[in-house]
């Protein structure tokens, strides 16, 4: 029986990665490939950011004779990646799949359903890891023996996995009880991922010092780490070959999985059926306040964003980075442009400040899974009174709301921090706002072009969508393309220049996009 | 009130409604019955402007579904057969959603909602969110939002399926009374017996076609609606 569940896990998560799922026709071989492509470049791209720090740090650790120091780092890094990227999927997979009534009614081990689950979670906790893992072995120039060699397989593949599927489990059955017992289970969802996120960041913030200072001082490097003995083994065994420590390391692991398994085991059908302990509320008669009907669609979306954290964590998180970084350059603007550093890099300032605006503009994308997302409730808006033209504004005009105050706040703070006047102050301010509202209207004339209807959980259609990929790294590559322009026509294109072009650019793409949401997209949407 | 002419709708190959014609009058009941996959889902989404179609004219109060959608999703209200309605927002706000797109004045949409949630026993259940409703519940809280804006129309697929006793018996009354006041209904089920008791006319499609339709006593004779049904299906096959 475990065999049929796991083959039907996997058929499930290989839909997912080559869009096969999004449509009822049998997908063509092209766009299957190009999707899975798709998947790939997503991984390629965290793949790089990694790459970078190790990169930085591999040759001074490896002169230090600090192999251990770099690979714990690594252990450390991939753990954080498969937390955050695993808790609230384990939330949703174990406990709140769709169908864990069916499953339970047939004569299937709950044990096995577990396992099934457990197992698609492993599978994607490995695939999120090594995106990290594999360039932290590319950079160390240093050669492992055959035991540092097998406990590097062994820690990423087994150790980490195993320990990451017990902590998300857990969490995930946490975070699933709390969010049974209050009414905003959003709020709930939001808060633990940005918690995870939050801490993530602060801890690769502040990277830097931390290696600064403790490679300057080996004694306090031990003391500070003893409390973080298993990454301290996780790196000697690598870099050491101690396969004392691997076998440690195994054990704890395997300990730690078999109690998670052993807990959850005990408890799946009564979590996985429990209906929630939140109190009735009382409905008390009293007059509406009565909205135009433009208005009234708007509202609905918004109340749609704020009650799926799937949507509110993807679609608009970046919006949440936009806000921190504008309260951050308020903070610490005036020390960071005080500092050396800024004073070497000035020429750069422009286009970096720019290209870092607008890339936070492209990571706003809530009208990429819109249309998706009406999926089972796409009857109503059809068969209301409103014009489809009216459906569609209300999904701009949401994405309008959340993406463009923080930008333009931003943008405010960024200029004043900088000194900027006249038309440099007018660029930092207009560009990365026009480039919020781009990343709109692509995402929407990108979902017109690319609906999925077939999604079984929200988080599917926020997610792997062709139309929330294609957006995205759309928008990342329009970022880099005034970058790029300004480092190889740098004899005659000022970054100022460059900034103005693409503010064109964008304005003209808008508007061509903009009229065909208007025309042909309108029609696309009046025959789903 | 509604008119139906030589309505075709394609899906891929296979004609899903072939030629269809119906006439549905102020004050009528109207029952279309045909086995599972005749068409009947898909002759009322395309006149409730929610299915393009290939050929034909669908009129509401002389009014084109096409050229003129909007005038005439105004006039009609729909309830599908499985009514998914927004589980983010409770029963209350869903039903000021709906009261809010059609315009309907506040004290008049109060007035309403709390008429028919009473009747219809969820009244105390609107400040929940729609995700707690069972089928039942979700159901009831579409009739409301159907009604709440009074249309002239109501077209309704297998409106009685999830539906306990009670609720059915009270959509009867609805539906009659709905209809004394010059308002039309549309409808699709397989329940025969509640067809024959509450149908003033009924169209019986298979395969896509129309194969009988007029009043109850033109359509089964002496017969039960029943046989009639199953002679017919017999007969075309």
């Amino acid at each position: 029986m475990l065999k049929v569940l796991l083959r039907s896990r996997m058929e499930a998560l290989l839909s997912v990665l080559t869009g096969a799922g999004r449509t009822k026709k049998a997908q063509s071989k092209g766009k299957l490939i190009g999707f899975a492509m798709l998947m790939f470049l997503s991984l390629f791209s965290l793949g790089t950011l990694f790459a970078r720090i190790f990169e930085v740090l591999a040759q001074p650790l490896a002169m230090l004779d600090m192999g251990w120091l770099y690979f714990g780092m690594a252990v450390v890094m991939s753990f954080g990646v498969m937390i955050i990227g695993n808790v609230i999927l384990a939330k949703y997979q174990l406990f709140e799949a769709r169908d864990n009534d069916l499953l339970l009614s047939m004569p299937i081990k709950p044990i096995d359903i577990l396992l099934s689950r457990l197992f698609l979670l492993y599978v994607l906790a490995v695939g999120i890891m090594l995106p990290v893992a594999i360039p932290a072995l590319l950079f160390w120039k240093q050669p492992l023996d055959a035991v540092g060699w097998v406990a590097f397989a062994l820690i990423f593949l087994v150790v980490l996995p195993l320990l990451n599927l017990a902590i998300s489990a857990l969490l995930g059955w946490l975070v699933h009880l709390a969010s049974n017992k209050t009414r905003n289970k959003s709020l709930v969802s939001l808060v633990v991922t940005l918690g995870f996120l939050g801490a993530y960041m602060v801890f690769s913030f502040r990277l830097n010092s931390m290696l600064t200072t403790l490679a300057a001082n080996p004694t306090l490097l031990e003391r500070s780490l003893g409390a973080a003995a298993p990454v301290v083994w996780a790196g000697r065994a690598i870099a050491e070959g101690r396969w004392e420590l691997l076998a440690l390391l195994l054990a704890i692991a395997a300990a730690a999985f078999a109690l998670c398994l052993w807990l959850l085991s005990r408890t799946f059908i009564r979590t996985a059926t429990a209906k929630g302990g939140v109190a009735k509320r009382v409905y008390v008669e009293r007059t509406a306040k009565v909205r135009s009907p433009r208005s009234a669609l708007l509202i609905h979306e918004l109340r749609r964003l704020w009650a799926s954290p799937a949507y509110l964590l993807n679609g608009a998180l970046g919006s949440f980075f936009t806000l921190a970084a504008a309260v951050y350059l308020a903070i610490k603007g005036r020390s960071l442009t005080a500092s050396a550093e800024w004073e070497m890099m000035s020429s750069f300032i422009l286009p970096l400040i720019l290209a870092g605006l607008c890339y936070m503009a492209s990571l706003v994308f809530l009208t990429a899974p819109s249309i998706s997302l009406e999926g089972k409730y796409l009857w109503l808006p059809k068969s209301l009174p409103v014009s489809s033209w009216d459906v569609l504004q209300a999904k701009l005009r949401l994405h309008m709301l959340i993406a463009l105050p923080p930008l333009v706040l931003v943008s405010v703070v960024a200029a004043l921090v900088l000194g900027y006047e006249g038309q440099l102050f007018l660029l930092v301010l207009i560009l990365p706002t026009v480039f919020g509202v781009f990343s709109g209207f692509l995402g929407l004339f990108e979902n017109l072009r690319h609906p999925n209807f077939n999604w079984i959980n929200e988080t599917q259609a926020v997610k792997s969508g062709a139309s929330v990929l294609i957006t995205m790294f759309a928008g990342m590559g329009l970022v880099l393309l005034p970058v790029l322009a300004c480092l190889i026509f740098s004899d005659w294109l000022t970054p100022v220049l460059a900034g103005w072009i693409m503010l064109g650019l964008l304005v003209v793409l808008s508007v061509l996009l903009y009229l065909w949401i208007r025309k042909k997209g309108v029609k696309i949407f009046e025959e789903l | 009130m509604l008119t139906i002419e030589h309505l075709t709708k394609t899906y891929g190959d296979t004609k899903a409604v072939d030629d269809l014609s119906l006439h549905i009058a102020p004050g009528e009941i109207y029952g279309f019955i045909g086995h599972n996959g005749a068409g009947k889902t898909t002759t009322l989404k395309s006149c409730a402007g929610i299915l393009p179609f290939d050929q034909g004219q669908i009129r509401i109060d002389g009014r084109d579904i096409v050229t003129e959608p909007l005038a005439c999703k105004q006039r009609m209200a729909y309830i599908p057969d499985n009514p998914d309605i927004y589980e983010y927002m409770s029963g209350i706000r869903f039903l000021n959603f709906i009261g809010d797109i059609y315009r309907v004045e506040p004290t008049v949409r109060r007035e309403r909602i709390h008429t028919y949630a009473e009747m219809l026993g969820i009244e105390g259940d609107l400040a929940q969110p729609v995700s707690a409703f069972s089928h039942g519940m979700k159901q009831k809280l579409a009739l409301i939002a159907a009604w709440i804006h009074e249309p002239r129309l109501i077209l309704m697929d297998e409106p009685f399926v999830g539906l306990d006793p009670k609720a059915a018996f009270l959509l009867k009354e609805l539906m009659h009374r709905h209809c004394d006041k010059g308002g039309a209904i549309f409808f699709s089920t397989h329940v025969l017996d509640v067809a024959e008791k509450l149908c003033d006319k009924v169209a019986i499609i298979k395969g896509g076609h129309l194969i009988a339709s007029g009043s109850m006593q033109e359509v089964k004779g002496n017969e039960s609606l029943e046989e009639v049904f199953l002679e017919l299906e017999d007969h075309d096959a």
